[in-house]
């Protein structure tokens, strides 16, 4: 039988090719007696097992592939004169040439012989090219022609003496000055080109050269398609994006990797985030063995921190570069431009505290800022009102939300809530304020806010709305989460962090504060509980600890005051009030309340702190914040003058913290509408995601289309007061109307603010 | 997030490994279009310098259809040996078309429609290959399977034992056989070359 003669010439050969070469022989004439046919199948099979092939030795691909034919010195293509190979480009060999007519030497880069056969293929290749010729600019290589010559298609640009980045970054980091010079020229070039509507596409290391006199040009531009929106054209992208896919994918954004994506100039973005980190850190962000290692890890890593040795600023801005989403990013090249040269040009430790850079936001943003200097501020307790010379850095840069920042006692750490992981909750994140390295602390998909330190600084305590809601603590270096008071809010430590405020009950939405609110304070070890305030309607943003820790402060209305609240005015019987902690003891600060009397918001108070005494209060005014310190007597039942402001905050400040060395850290936000369009069906269901619109650096309001759906009108708030834009939604173009009259607003429904 | 979610690879693939043999039709003329838009792209691009390996582009098709965070470790195996088996395909009526073309009246620039230039030499050995690996078929059609994963699927031997469901040993000693097996039929119908 076939079979089973198959079977045994199986078996001899698995013995077989188990002994060694010379004892082969011996053990097939033994084991197939007088079957020399057998034998001979199986010494056959043993041989060929030692034999090579080619094909099957390889891969099935790699042997069968042709090459581009190699062009030699003095070959000529039309009227171009090859002189000699420069390298390899992305898609075939580059050479020196010279143009024989225009008398003048070019690079020309020549095409695999694969598209030869296709018409179509040269056609758009042309048309592309064609397009990257129009872009002139002194960062991008000039385009002059693309042709074709018998088997050969060619392509004919700028020829630049120097250095790819790919060469420069061999040698190690760049400093932080070359950097930020090459970084900015990217970016300008790049932010010409995505005008133009040109995308790369294929940005990376090797596709950037430095000239010797320190320009930075960027090399094949717009071999990829040109922009075109959405229509017929753009099934021509998914070949075209690919031009990276095999060589170097390390650089291609994640909507790249996953293909069949819409990429725009923000894919550009990702690839230069990308791109910076390797320059500062002289490393791959991404890495793996192979390229689909190197994609998956696109798609799913955030690569490790930068060198101590860079800005942790510059830290920050890869990293909102190479955000996995594209709305989380910089929006254009021009915004990360200006960030660039935004960063100090000396090393991290010569950061100087910087005034609040003048971002612009795609969405809500709150961001956390650090006043420095403040410390000097509190020991000179002059009474003057003069404004101190306090000064700012910005400590967060995340689009989307940041909020409830709150700084270790030590001043070393800071914590806050931010939706940067997932948009979809708030985490806890703690960050070391002079490096800027980060830890998550809470990683569940519920919300999670006000986090406070412990006075070692070790801890954080917060407020989880996780099952019914409760306040962890968990190591500020992070770690396991634990459970610590179930139902309560607001978790503030004592000064010797024996003890812990909070709150339990309903959030109040009245006004005159709220009796649902019971204020507690707990052993942090365990043990009684005592109900601080009993009997007082209280606003819940207001309890602070005295700085020696032996007593509660809080505004709301207490005792006999209540029963008149409802018959009189609105404010009657508000009054600061000091309890023991205990909540035995209570007394009045008549004064105090007066400080919110003019303002239309509920009072809080950020912190009390000592030497000298006083309380650390936001106060809104219109749009903007002053923090202001009120200065309190030490038993906390005497108000004192003036009131100092320390600082003025453009947005609405939420929470302001302060560590024992006089830093405070308050968390600062603005709202920037911008307008959006999502593409809604016939049957009224939402087909699409939502599409940003506007980019501008002002919030964007009240957008009205034409009803062709081609123009879209809209106010903004850029420059002097509110104007009216008109935008071209199919060319892109867009006008300031011109007269400056009064302007009819009509809500339309596309408009949506992101949060 | 991961992958298409637009795509029903995912699904079939699920579906498959639980019973439903009969998705294997569906799945496989959408793995066959995204191997051909993966491979004319990395054809078009192909370097010097870099090997192409199938595997590549079979994990690319991977990573692009199947939505990883539901797809397991023996999901992801007989995805790669239905690929394996249409990359096979592929690559060898490639190769066919070229062979033709050459009997019919030597034209220099193969008019094909999609990218894979094979060199004339190097398609007649892929037929042949493919035409001897179909003989194994017929003597032990798991080694011939196993060939077809290894060698156009670039699988490893770990997939390999995961999508036929035997030990990696097995693998391993069929893989060994095989090629020793087709060696010996290739040389034989090419006495010349060598």
């Amino acid at each position: 039988m076939k079979a089973d003669r198959w079977r045994k010439v199986e078996e001899l050969f698995e013995a077989a090719q188990l002994l060694p070469l010379d004892r082969r022989g011996a053990f097939l004439l033994e084991a197939c007696p007088g079957d020399a046919e057998l034998r001979g199948e199986v010494e056959s099979l043993l041989k060929a097992a030692g034999s090579s092939d080619a094909l099957l030795d390889g891969s099935p691909l790699s042997s069968i592939v042709e090459r581009a034919p190699a062009l030699k010195a003095g070959d000529k293509l039309r009227n171009f004169q090859i002189m000699g190979p420069l390298g390899r480009g992305g898609m075939g060999e580059v050479y020196r040439a010279r143009d024989l007519r225009l008398k003048r030497e070019v690079a020309i880069k020549t095409l695999p012989p694969a598209w030869a056969g296709d018409r179509d293929r040269i056609a758009r290749f042309e048309r592309e090219a064609r397009s990257a010729s129009a872009l002139n600019h002194p960062n991008i290589v000039g385009v002059f022609d693309v042709g074709h010559e018998g088997d050969v298609s060619f392509i004919v640009s700028e020829l630049v003496e120097g250095e790819t980045l790919a060469r420069l970054i061999e040698r190690g980091p760049l400093p932080i000055k070359k950097l930020i010079e090459a970084g900015s020229q990217i970016c300008e070039g790049l932010a010409a080109a995505h005008a133009a509507g040109v995308i790369h596409r294929d940005l990376k290391p090797s596709n950037i050269m430095l000239t010797r006199d320190g320009r930075v040009k960027i090399l094949d531009f717009g071999l990829a398609r040109q922009e075109r929106g959405q229509g017929p054209e753009s099934t021509t992208m998914e070949v075209s994006h690919a031009g990276s896919i095999l060589g170097t994918p390390g650089y291609m954004s994640p909507e790249q990797v996953r293909g069949g994506e819409a990429t725009d100039a923000r894919s550009d973005l990702f690839s230069l985030g990308v791109i910076l980190y390797e320059m500062a850190s002289g490393k791959r962000a991404f890495g793996g063995a192979s390229s689909i290692e190197v994609m998956n890890s696109i798609l799913k890593d955030e690569p490790p921190e930068l060198p101590v040795s860079s800005p942790p600023a510059l830290d920050r801005i890869v990293r909102r570069c190479i955000e996995k989403e594209p709305a989380r990013r910089f929006q254009t090249a021009a915004d990360l431009g200006f960030a660039l040269q935004s960063l100090p040009m000396g090393s991290a430790t010569a950061e100087t505290p910087k005034t609040k850079v003048a971002w612009k936001w795609a969405a809500l943003v709150t961001g956390l800022v650090i006043a420095g200097g403040a410390y000097g501020l509190w020991k000179h307790s002059s009474l003057s009102s003069a404004q101190p010379e306090t000064t700012f850095r910005r400590l967060t840069n995340d689009p989307g939300l940041t909020s409830d920042g709150a700084i270790s006692p030590d001043g070393k750490l800071f914590a806050y809530a931010s939706d940067r992981a997932d948009p979809s909750h708030l985490d806890i994140w703690v960050q070391q304020v002079d490096s800027g390295g980060l830890v998550r602390i809470t990683n569940d998909p519920a919300d999670h806010a006000d986090p406070a330190f412990s006075a070692d600084s070790t801890q954080v305590a917060f407020r989880s709305e996780r099952g019914e809601g409760a306040i962890y603590i968990a190591p500020a270096i992070g770690g396991e989460a634990r459970l610590l008071i179930p139902g309560g809010k607001r978790p503030r430590f004592s000064p010797d962090g024996r003890m812990l405020m909070y709150w339990t009950g309903q959030e109040p939405h009245d006004v005159r504060g709220s009796s649902e609110i019971k204020l507690w304070v707990s052993p942090v070890a365990g043990g009684e509980s005592a109900q601080i305030a009993k009997g007082c309607r209280l606003f819940e943003q207001t309890p602070v600890w005295s700085p020696d820790g032996s007593r509660i402060l809080f505004v709301g209305t207490c005792g006999s005051d209540i029963e008149t609240l409802g018959s009189r005015t609105q404010n009657y019987g508000l009054k600061g009030w000091i309890s023991t902690i205990d909540g035995k003891h209570l007394k009045s600060n008549r004064d105090l309340y007066g400080i919110w009397r003019t303002i239309h918001a509920p009072p809080a108070i950020g912190q009390w702190i000592a030497k000298p005494s006083r309380l650390l209060i936001p106060l809104p005014s219109g749009d903007a914040t002053s923090i202001t310190a009120v200065p309190i007597s030490e038993e906390g039942t005497e108000m004192g003058d003036p009131i100092q402001k320390l600082a003025f905050s453009g947005g609405n400040v939420a929470r302001v913290s302060a560590a024992l060395d006089g830093r405070i850290v308050l968390s600062s936000g603005t709202m920037e509408p911008h307008i959006w369009s999502l593409a809604i069906d016939s049957k009224g269901s939402v087909s699409r995601l939502p599409r940003q619109l506007t980019f501008g650096p002002a919030g964007e309001f009240f957008p009205t289309l034409s009803t062709d759906g081609e123009k879209l009108a809209f106010l903004s708030n850029r420059a002097n007061g509110q104007r009216l834009f008109y935008r071209d939604l199919v060319t892109g173009g867009r006008k300031k109307s011109q007269p400056r009259g009064t302007v009819t607003t009509r809500l339309c429904s596309i408009m949506t603010a992101r949060s | 997030m991961g992958a298409n979610t637009a795509s029903p690879v995912t699904e079939l693939l699920l579906r498959w490994n639980g019973g439903e043999r009969s998705c294997l039709d569906e799945l496989i003329p959408l793995l066959e279009q995204e191997l051909r838009r993966i491979a004319h792209c990395h054809m078009r691009n192909e370097r010097p310098g870099h090997t192409l390996q199938t595997t590549a582009l079979i994990n690319e098709a991977y990573l692009k259809l199947v939505d990883q965070s539901r797809a397991n470790w023996a999901n992801r195996a007989h995805f790669l040996a239905a690929a394996s088996g249409i990359m096979r395909h592929l690559l060898v009526d490639h190769a066919r078309g070229l062979c033709r073309e050459r009997r019919g009246g030597a034209k220099l620039h193969l008019p094909l429609k999609e990218d894979l230039v094979f060199s004339p030499a190097k398609s007649k050995a892929l037929v042949a290959l493919n035409d001897a690996l179909d003989e194994l078929a017929e003597l032990n059609p798991r080694k011939a399977q196993v060939v077809e994963m290894r060698y156009f699927g670039g699988l490893s031997v770990e997939e390999a034992a995961e999508a036929l469901g035997v030990h990696p040993n097995t693998i391993v000693n069929d893989w060994r056989l095989a090629r020793a097996w087709l060696k010996r039929e290739l040389a034989r119908g090419a006495p010349d070359e060598g």
